[in-house]
């Protein structure tokens, strides 16, 4: 993070038009059966980033609404290890949450009335601290931690500071699996919010706010070097088995409803993602691309590009809000395997949809802001 | 000395060669005419008279492999690099599934640190006869010695010795840049006086049942490009611990009297301790109350005075695990150079002694630029200018410096072998 802001900073930045509107009450269509999506334009993290973002909570019906006296989970979106860049461009900058993105979000949760936010993120390869992660990425933790009056980390690839893993159940029994076994975190908040960043994916088609809860699951049980009977101590490597299904988690965690299921990545991936929104509901997506790549989720992903997409999408259904995404980055959100941007895999989509987490169909989403044909920016080229 | 050949002379200030065993024409050393090789390792007496004499002849020094000078410590190295699996292609991982690295740098300045004012040599075995070494790799053993402040034994490979008696174009090619990489470092002779520029040291016996551990801890804690101080627990006094942050003592049995003393005023001032278990019991570090500070798995944390002490629950026994932790103990938030891509990098950070300029070796230990995925060093401090010296060419480049918080960043496009990222300070 090349610049630094501390809360005072942050009070300042969001002391415009934003402030002096007050939460807006809950609209009726957010609570009716049309999900609402909000879009905004935001071409730089400067300072219109926050009314903008405080405008699509607005137009969500408030924040205050969603977190008064809550304590508000946030998984955030650094992939892979903290050296990997795309040319010289920061992470932030192409495949990681940018960190203006979170501290804003973390701020407005504070004002909104959060009791507590903890930020997530499971770190690769290391049982390290987030803050030191992020250190290791080159952002400042501490204009994080002072963004709001009581800021947590963890460190989510491992048991982490609980004393035991949390299972939480998947509705209706899971594509793949019934339950997964969880860092304690993503159970003991009252409010998920998954803040992702808006990008293509290699095996699942696009990552959005969806596919940025894959990370949620503990390499410790669900990872390569994860332990056979019981989870390991330290996470280390990626999740590997969870592509090719070459083995079960560890034993003490539930196993597949399968095992004959195809052991193939395109198969297996979207499916497991569906499953884990389906056990652990987002209740706010946020999805950002002021900056971004395209062509893959990470420097690892060739081709790839850094983009400008200059947008921000949030809403409070997570198929819903991804359905919007994709419609900004010019693909369709009612795609099936065999069309774009799922050529080779299934759609997420289609697969949480399917559970029951949410509607992807344009015409059943109320999108509020700007319209798509403003915010669209086409990630594939010709 | 025990050498069968006799040592002629003074310790040349040039580079050292073992000198082929196939080679026994004297013809080859003209080879060596008007390049920086001054001393001879002949691999033994007999057989290599007439090559000795010649080479007396020519002002270069000659010695049996083996039984170098006096004023020179030969160690025992490896080659430096990448290494490979068996069955070759794909590199082998080290412990964190990256690429493993092999590296002579730790063993150069441990060994200066025990020597100081000795001319440091470090020598590997040849390769195996059939085994064919790219010229990057010796570019990278060489750098990676020279960095240090040692002087790798230049050590052909069977392909390129028998190409260069052949004087065929391309073995000639590569001895020329052989010679020109050290050209290079002769003309920068002063680095090697250049102190580390350390923000943690260890401190160790490093000999005895301590040997293994301590110098394992040291070849990994520069994988993760923490930059350390070596201090052998003899030596550990208050003024050896100016100016750091913090201090590893990865030694099973408490140190000495003086030794404890001074690492626990070291505390009390403000750095931070990171011990075995022994030190719970040391009088003068009563247990403190527990810190605020996120439970790490494997040490309790304790304030003392205005630092901490980092005790571990256990006996420390897996060095990366402890270099590691050790990086996360003191922060990322002092490192002083940090890598994006440049996956085989490494880093050895040195302060000229007048403290206004500062000079991060960085040695790719891959051998060879990745224009996919360009290089970018992260590099503490406020920078008035940054300059990279390199092998291929005889002036530094300027670079440009993207400011950022408490540091610089700056590119480092087409960096094969070397580079010598040099800073001038603020004063």
């Amino acid at each position: 993070m090349s610049n630094t802001c501390t809360r005072r900073q942050w009070l300042a930045a969001a002391s415009g038009a934003a402030l002096a509107r007050a939460f807006a009450p809950a609209a009726s269509a957010a609570a009716g059966p049309m999900p609402r999506v909000a879009i905004a334009k935001c071409p730089t993290y400067g300072p219109e980033l926050l009314p903008a973002m405080q405008r699509m909570f607005d137009q969500l019906g408030g924040l205050e609404r969603l977190v008064k006296g809550k304590t508000v989970a946030i998984k955030v979106n650094m992939t892979g290890d903290t050296n990997f860049r795309l040319g010289h461009a920061p992470a932030e900058d192409t495949h990681y949450t940018h960190p203006r993105v979170i501290g804003a979000a973390v701020h407005l949760m504070g004002r909104a009335g959060a009791r507590r936010v903890r930020l997530l993120e499971s770190c690769w390869s290391t049982s390290g601290p987030l803050e030191e992660f992020m250190l290791q990425a080159n952002w400042e933790p501490r204009d994080l931690a002072g963004a709001a009056p009581r800021v947590e980390f963890e460190n989510t690839n491992y048991l982490g500071r609980a004393g035991k893993y949390a299972r939480l159940q998947t509705p209706k029994g899971g594509h793949i699996f019934q339950a997964f076994d969880l860092n304690h975190s993503y159970q003991d908040c009252d409010v998920f919010v998954s803040l992702a960043k808006m990008k293509d994916h290699a095996t699942a088609g696009v990552t959005l706010s969806m596919k940025n809860c894959f990370g949620i699951l503990p390499v410790t049980i669900y990872g390569d070097g994860a332990g056979v009977d019981e989870p390991s101590v330290e996470p280390h490597g990626g999740r590997g088995i969870m592509h090719s299904g070459s083995r079960q988690p560890s034993k003490s965690a539930p196993p597949e409803n399968d095992p004959k299921t195809p052991r193939e990545d395109t198969y297996r991936i979207p499916r497991i993602v569906a499953d884990v929104v389906a056990a652990r509901p987002i209740d706010l997506a946020i999805v950002e691309a002021v900056r971004s790549m395209a062509g893959g989720e990470g420097p690892w992903v060739k081709p790839s590009r850094a983009v400008r997409p200059g947008v921000l999408v949030a809403g409070t259904n997570c198929v819903a809000t991804d359905a919007v995404c994709m419609a900004v980055m010019g693909y369709d959100p009612m795609a099936v395997r065999g069309t774009p941007p799922f050529e080779k895999c299934d759609s997420t989509l289609q697969l949480a949809e399917g559970l029951g987490v949410g509607p992807r169909d344009l015409k059943r989403i109320e999108m509020v802001g700007t319209p798509v044909r403003e915010a669209l920016f086409r990630y594939r080229l010709g | 000395m025990n050498c069968a050949l006799g040592y002629n002379g003074p310790v040349h200030p040039n580079w050292p060669l073992r000198w082929p065993a196939e080679w026994r024409d004297t013809g080859a050393l003209d080879l060596l005419k008007g390049a920086p090789i001054g001393f001879l390792l002949l691999p033994s007496a007999d057989g290599y008279q007439d090559v000795a004499a010649r080479a007396r002849q020519l002002d270069i020094a000659v010695c049996e492999i083996g039984h170098p000078p006096p004023g020179v410590e030969m160690v025992k190295g490896e080659w430096p690099g990448v290494r490979m699996a068996p069955a070759g292609g794909d590199a082998a991982s080290g412990p964190t599934g990256a690429p493993w690295v092999d590296s002579n740098g730790w063993l150069v300045r441990l060994s200066r640190a025990r020597k100081p004012g000795a001319d440091l040599w470090v020598t590997a075995d040849p390769p195996p006869s059939n085994e064919v070494v790219p010229l990057s790799r010796h570019l990278v053993a060489l750098a990676d010695g020279a960095a240090c402040g040692g002087r790798w034994v230049v050590t052909l490979d069977k392909g390129f010795a028998d190409g260069l008696a052949a004087r065929k174009p391309g073995s000639v090619d590569g001895w020329n840049k052989l010679m020109g990489a050290i050209a290079f470092f002769r003309a920068h002779s002063e680095w090697s006086a250049w102190p580390v520029d350390a923000v943690l040291s260890v401190v160790s016996t490093f000999s005895g049942d301590n040997e293994f551990f301590s110098r394992e801890l040291l070849n990994l804690m520069a994988r993760t490009n923490i930059s350390y101080g070596i201090l052998e627990t003899a030596a550990c006094r208050p003024e050896a611990l100016g100016g750091l942050r913090a201090v590893v003592y990865p030694d099973a049995q408490p140190p000495p009297a003086e030794a404890r003393q001074a690492l626990v005023d070291f505390v009390e001032r403000g750095g931070l301790l990171i011990a075995g278990p022994q030190w719970s019991a040391t009088p003068g570090v009563a247990p403190g109350r527990s810190s605020a500070e996120e439970p790490h798995p494997r040490y309790e944390l304790r304030r003392f005075g205005k630092g901490r002490i980092a005790l571990a629950h256990k006996q420390p026994d897996d060095p990366y695990e402890m270099a590691q932790d050790a990086q996360i103990l003191l922060s990322h938030r002092y490192d002083l150079v940090r890598f994006f891509n440049g996956f085989l990098l490494g880093a050895y950070s040195t302060v000229s002694p007048d403290g206004k300029r500062r000079l991060a070796h960085i040695v790719n230990y891959g051998g060879g630029a990745d224009d996919d995925d360009p290089a970018t060093a992260r590099i503490a401090g406020r920078f008035r200018s940054a300059r990279l010296w390199s092998f291929e060419s005889a002036n530094a480049r300027r670079l440009e410096m993207v400011e950022q918080k408490d540091g610089i960043e700056v590119p480092l496009p087409g960096l094969t072998v070397y580079g010598g990222v040099e800073l001038e300070a603020y004063v």
